[in-house]
């Protein structure tokens, strides 16, 4: 029963989400043949043909199901610009932006704990007043601004880290995984995994500002009521050491909630990249989906919508039932946003 | 009686650096609109990108109009569409919640579940998909905005009235036979005006934000309106010619920003 | 060890080069390698201008034809048939699918021709569209394409066409490999394959693509103009221009894509670098929509145009890199008629001729403004702001009204606009394709008359011109449709954009061609 109740759960998610990726770009007007013909003149029967060409003659309901059918195993047709596969540019762009959100969340998540830490042991003191107003002013930061500023001060200024792309062009990366962390290290490149550490720093760094600030809060937020529940006191009133307390007893009773920051982290991750690939002019998919949406190229902007919708709804329902597992408690309290 | 709750609130401090802040802002915000030192779409022939201090106290952009008029006008974007859009989040994102909590079952599921589906998409993807469709102009971005700062102030409406709806009061009220309307609005509201206070300061800050990110994606505000975030898109091109262009409209929406959001963490510290 | 791995980041020098690799930075990713199917610059600079050849070709840094894979070629008294000796001897590229086992011959170039002429063609690319070469009408035009022996080949066109030479130096005119495109629909790769592992007989062999991130080439040997110089072509793709212009500081490229006016100045005055520039074939205009009131008054178009300063928005919009324009072509395009008046600027007379026009009180319009960049108008917000501000002085005010680019060609194709902003960059240099295309009466239903201005003296003057062979006779009848033109004032001309060539002081041998093709066949560093 179960099962068949998770079924239809998975169909009417598939069925929402190719009917918002199919229908909402659209519903935007500009007609992609048009933007294919540009300046110039067309006449009639030419833009027929290729809208024909583009498979956009036939009715909108044969046209979605074509899609839906067709993104159910995983087949997005062919880009109207560059008239490949939408599927194997997707395969290198996917990776990149993986890679950049995978180091802004490793590193504000492990700065973002220790302040929090830090902050929540040392309450009120220096460190804590230093770490509530870092997260409070990363909170507020205008990334795109933030990012201005640091391309600014180490790219144009001191020049210590390149300003755009993904590696120094010199290196042939071969294709294996689209990661270059991996596909360097694979190839036995050395040099070309320096290269792209160096490239990722200034992006992941400004990725990871919002992260961070939402991490630091929470950490130190759970951790302080943790520690001021009863079998807390009663373990320091029994002389435990308190790096043993802290570590083993509220440390563990606060991870749920640091988890739980930790994916809603993620979701920011989302709209962060859009504005982070763009201003460094990251190959991955954020860019991807804004300049596709500006050349109508609804093949494309159907794959992208489609897939940041299902990553969105795995990543919530993974920090649900990653919470559920740490903490049993908690399985049947109340879904939140 | 009302002086010492005012009092109290402010003898927290971020509600009091946030106030502060925020009505510097308002200051700028309400003066634009009887005076700025010159008009904002000036043209001044041959005093392109003019650096601080001189006749243009912060120095002219790149076609030669003034800075600061420009940034003062800007504040009625920034801070216009905020409050504009916190207020509209609270009117909806709250009335459906207290629906949704109120009426149960159906009604909940279908709100709860069209909330998700707004929840689904980057929300900045989405308010550009809004703003794409409709088209740029004042009116649409506050509609896109809007949209996406519904479902979090629905949810925290929602589960707060959800707990008051278990209380006994509620259920007597019904019993005394009170409209729906009356224990909406007398009984459920007034409950639920803690979250709702501090949600649409939440609200007006990332409205500010979003409508900046619109304008720097190139969708926002039509030229020549100087909006805070266009005027950095553009200044990108001069960052090294004329780094002012670049600071002052970017401190300016951090500061705007960081009011709102001190204001909202006072409140919340205050309330709880 | 942090800090041992940080010690490495910064010590390892950020940009390994070596002394013949070439870098160009570019604009955008090419949407495909096959030149035939691609419209856009980038893609043609990837494609056309480094892997393959045209029978005729542009002589470098002209618009004047020549010979390229095609050595000579007759054109008969009627002027309908054109007649092609091929070179001998030239190699195609091979790859890792395909090595050829022939020489170019004239099957290739039938080929070519003829998959763009019958979409049915079992060797035409599947939905492919060939936009470029049905937007040059030569479907229309060309009646055959024979083999008569393995070097030479014959057109056969429906009409004689003065541009038809000049037509077919363009990009999309490049000739593939018959035998490649056999071989790939025979092995089932699909003739899709063309587009993303392209084999030319060009100077340059395509080496690798990475979307959004580089191109790479190697120098052809076996090249018949002889090996260019340098050994690795690499375009990166830089599609923010204020980080182009970092990276051309930083010497991380040679040559970079589309500068931006503001920048040309202070790049100008750094000794590894220096800038080049030419007369681009291009304009810039605001069309007036003749169909809607008040713009049908040719007084108004008239007030507006006075009321108009072009200087500033040369001074602010194209810095040093434009020149006023007039008329509806470049200067340096045969025909340019330097006789025709200048655009004054006088708010008197332009109020008083909206006062006879019976608007005293000025009125309110909208002015549709480009949303993207181009050569010819690299920032259209901007013109409009200054527009905006001109004409708030004789009471007209204007809303300044902008899409993104699909639904602003959508929109301005089907005349919504009231004024609005575009431009036009030439292709083949031949006034034709700057007049009829931009204001013949065709192509008001064709929708790139943004003007939506059919007048018939000028139109019978273009089409009489059209049909002529005559230089002398052509240039007398463009000469009198741009007298009209000035009278008439669909447009107001905005500019004439240079192109600004921005490389490192060690790039030698480097022509700025007149279309804004990059082409590396000549160029060296250097040591």
């Amino acid at each position: 029963m179960a099962i068949v109740r998770g079924l239809f759960k998975v169909i009417g998610y598939f069925l929402f989400i190719s009917l918002m990726s199919f229908s909402i770009i659209r519903l935007i007007p500009g007609d992609p043949v048009l933007n294919i013909i540009g300046e110039r003149g067309a006449s009639p029967e030419r833009i027929a043909e290729i809208t024909k060409n583009l498979g956009l003659d036939k009715p909108l309901p044969i046209q979605f199901l074509k899609f839906s059918a067709n993104a159910l195993v995983g087949d997005f047709g062919e880009s109207t610009v560059s008239k490949q596969p939408v599927i194997s540019e997707f395969k290198v762009l996917w990776p990149a932006t993986v890679e950049l959100a995978f180091v802004a969340l490793l590193w504000s998540s492990l700065v973002g704990l220790a302040l929090g830490m830090l902050a929540a042991v040392k309450r009120n003191s220096f460190w804590d007043y230093g770490a509530v107003s870092l997260s409070t002013l990363g909170f507020a930061m205008p990334i795109f601004w933030w990012g201005l500023i640091v391309i600014f001060f180490f790219s144009v200024k001191l020049g210590i880290f390149p300003v755009s792309g993904r590696i120094d062009v010199m290196f042939d990366v071969p294709y294996k995984t689209g990661f270059y962390f991996l596909d360097t290290l694979l190839s036995g490149q050395w040099d070309a995994f320096v290269s792209a550490c160096k490239y990722v720093i200034l992006p992941a760094f400004v990725l990871g500002t919002v992260p961070l600030a939402l991490i630091v809060r929470v950490s130190r937020a759970s951790i302080i009521d943790v520690a001021e529940e009863d079998y807390v006191r009663t373990a320091r009133s029994k002389g435990l050491p308190y790096k043993q307390i802290l570590f083993k007893h509220i440390f563990k009773n606060a991870l749920p909630q640091i988890l739980t920051s930790i994916g809603l982290a993620m979701g920011q991750l989302l709209t962060g990249a859009i504005l982070t690939e763009t201003l460094f002019s990251w190959p991955g998919m954020g860019r991807w989906i804004i300049k596709s949406i500006e050349a109508r190229d609804y093949p494309v902007v159907q794959a992208g919508v489609f897939y940041s919708m299902l990553i969105i709804i795995i990543v919530n329902w993974v920090t649900d039932e990653s919470v559920k597992i740490v903490s049993p408690k908690m399985r049947d309290s109340q879904r939140g946003g | 009686m009302a002086v010492t709750a005012t009092q109290k609130l402010f003898r927290n401090k971020n509600v009091l650096y946030g106030m502060i802040l925020f009505s510097f802002f308002i200051l700028a915000f309400i003066v634009s609109f009887f005076w700025t030192p010159f008009a904002y779409n000036e043209v001044f022939d041959g005093m392109a990108l003019q650096a601080m201090g001189g006749k243009f106290i912060l120095g002219t952009d790149d076609l030669g109009r003034d800075l600061l008029s420009r940034l003062m006008v800007g504040a009625q974007f920034s801070l216009g569409i905020g409050l504009i859009v916190g207020g509209i989040a609270v009117v909806i994102g709250a009335g459906l919640g207290l629906f949704a909590a109120f009426y149960g079952k159906r009604v909940d599921q279908i709100l709860n579940q069209s909330m998700n589906a707004l929840q689904a998409m980057p929300s900045l993807l989405l308010a550009l998909f809004v703003v794409a469709i409709l088209g740029p102009s004042v009116t649409n971005t506050i509609i896109s905005v809007t949209l996406v700062s519904i479902p979090t102030m629905f949810r925290l409406v929602r589960s707060q009235a959800q707990v008051e709806m278990a209380k006994e009061y509620i259920q007597s009220a019904k019993a005394l036979g009170a409209s729906d309307a009356r224990i909406m609005l007398r009984h459920l509201l007034p409950n639920c005006i803690t979250p709702i206070l501090v949600q649409s300061a939440v609200c007006c800050s990332e409205a500010i934000l979003n409508t900046a990110a619109l304008g720097f994606l190139g969708l926002g505000i039509p030229a020549p309106y100087p909006e805070w975030g266009t005027m950095l898109a553009d200044s990108k091109n001069l960052m090294e010619t004329a780094p002012h262009l670049m600071w002052i409209p970017g401190l300016c929406l951090l500061l705007l920003i960081l009011s709102t959001q001190l204001i909202s963490d006072g409140l919340r510290d205050h309330l709880s | 060890m942090k800090k041992v791995l940080l010690a490495t980041l910064l010590l390892l020098p950020m940009f390994a080069q070596a002394a013949d690799n070439f870098i160009f930075c570019m604009e955008g990713s090419p949407s495909s390698f096959n030149p035939q199917i691609v419209t856009d610059g980038t893609s043609m600079n990837s494609s056309a201008q480094t892997i393959f050849n045209r029978l005729v070709e542009f002589k470098p840094g002209t618009t004047e034809v020549g010979p390229g894979l095609a050595e000579s070629w007759t054109i008969s008294k009627d002027r309908k048939t054109y007649t092609f000796k091929l070179r001998k001897g030239v190699k195609f590229h091979s790859n890792e699918l395909f090595k050829p086992t022939r020489d170019f011959n004239a099957n290739d170039v039938v080929y070519s021709f003829k998959t763009q002429l019958d979409p049915k063609n079992p060797l035409a690319v599947p939905a492919a569209s060939y936009e470029y070469f049905k937007a040059m009408e030569l479907d229309a035009l060309i009646t055959d394409v024979k083999k008569t022996d393995d070097q030479t080949v014959v057109f056969e066109l429906k009409h004689p066409e003065s541009p038809f030479l000049a037509d077919l130096a363009m990009d999309f005119a490049s000739i593939l490999s018959e035998e490649y495109a056999q071989f790939l629909v025979k092995s089932g790769k699909g003739l899709k394959t063309l587009e993303t592992a392209p084999i030319g007989t060009g100077p340059f062999v395509f080496k690798s693509y990475q979307k959004d991130s580089t191109v790479k080439y190697t120098a052809n040997p076996a090249y018949f103009k002889g090996k260019p110089k340098i050994e690795n072509l690499i375009f990166v793709i830089v599609a923010d221009a204020t980080v182009r212009t970092q990276k051309m500081k930083s010497g991380e490229c040679h040559l970079m894509a589309e500068p931006q006016p503001q920048d040309i100045e202070a790049l100008s005055k750094n000794p590894a670098i220096k800038v080049l520039n030419s007369a681009g074939l291009n304009v810039s205009y605001i069309a007036f929509n003749t169909e809607k009131k008040p713009f049908d008054n040719l007084k108004v178009r008239e007030a507006i145009s006075l009321a108009l300063n072009k200087k500033s928005y040369i001074d602010v919009i194209y810095k040093t890199s434009g020149q006023a324009a007039k008329n509806p072509i470049p200067p340096t395009m045969w025909s340019y008629n330097n006789k025709t008046a200048d655009q004054s600027y006088d708010i008197e007379k332009a109020k008083k001729l909206l006062a006879e026009a019976g608007l005293k009180d000025g009125f309110e319009t909208e002015l549709w403004t480009m949303p993207v960049s181009r050569p010819y108008l690299p920032n259209g917000k901007k013109l409009g702001e200054l527009v905006q501000a001109d004409l708030a002085k004789i009471g007209v005010k204007v809303k300044l009204v902008t899409f993104d680019w699909p639904t602003y060609l959508e929109k301005s194709k089907k005349g919504d606009h009231q004024m609005i902003e575009f431009g036009w960059t030439g292709d083949n240099g031949d006034p034709d394709n700057f007049m009829n295309v931009l204001l013949g009466c065709t192509a008001v239903s064709a929708g790139s008359n943004y003007a939506r201005w059919c007048n018939k003296e000028f139109d019978n003057l273009l089409q009489q011109a059209k049909e002529d062979s005559n230089v002398a006779k052509r240039t007398a009848l463009y000469m009198k449709a741009q007298e009209i033109f000035t009278k008439e004032k669909p447009w107001y001309p905005v500019a004439h954009s240079k192109q600004n060539k921005v490389m490192s002081a060690k790039v030698q041998g480097y022509k700025i061609d007149p279309f804004g093709h990059e082409n590396f066949e000549n160029v060296s560093l250097a040591k």
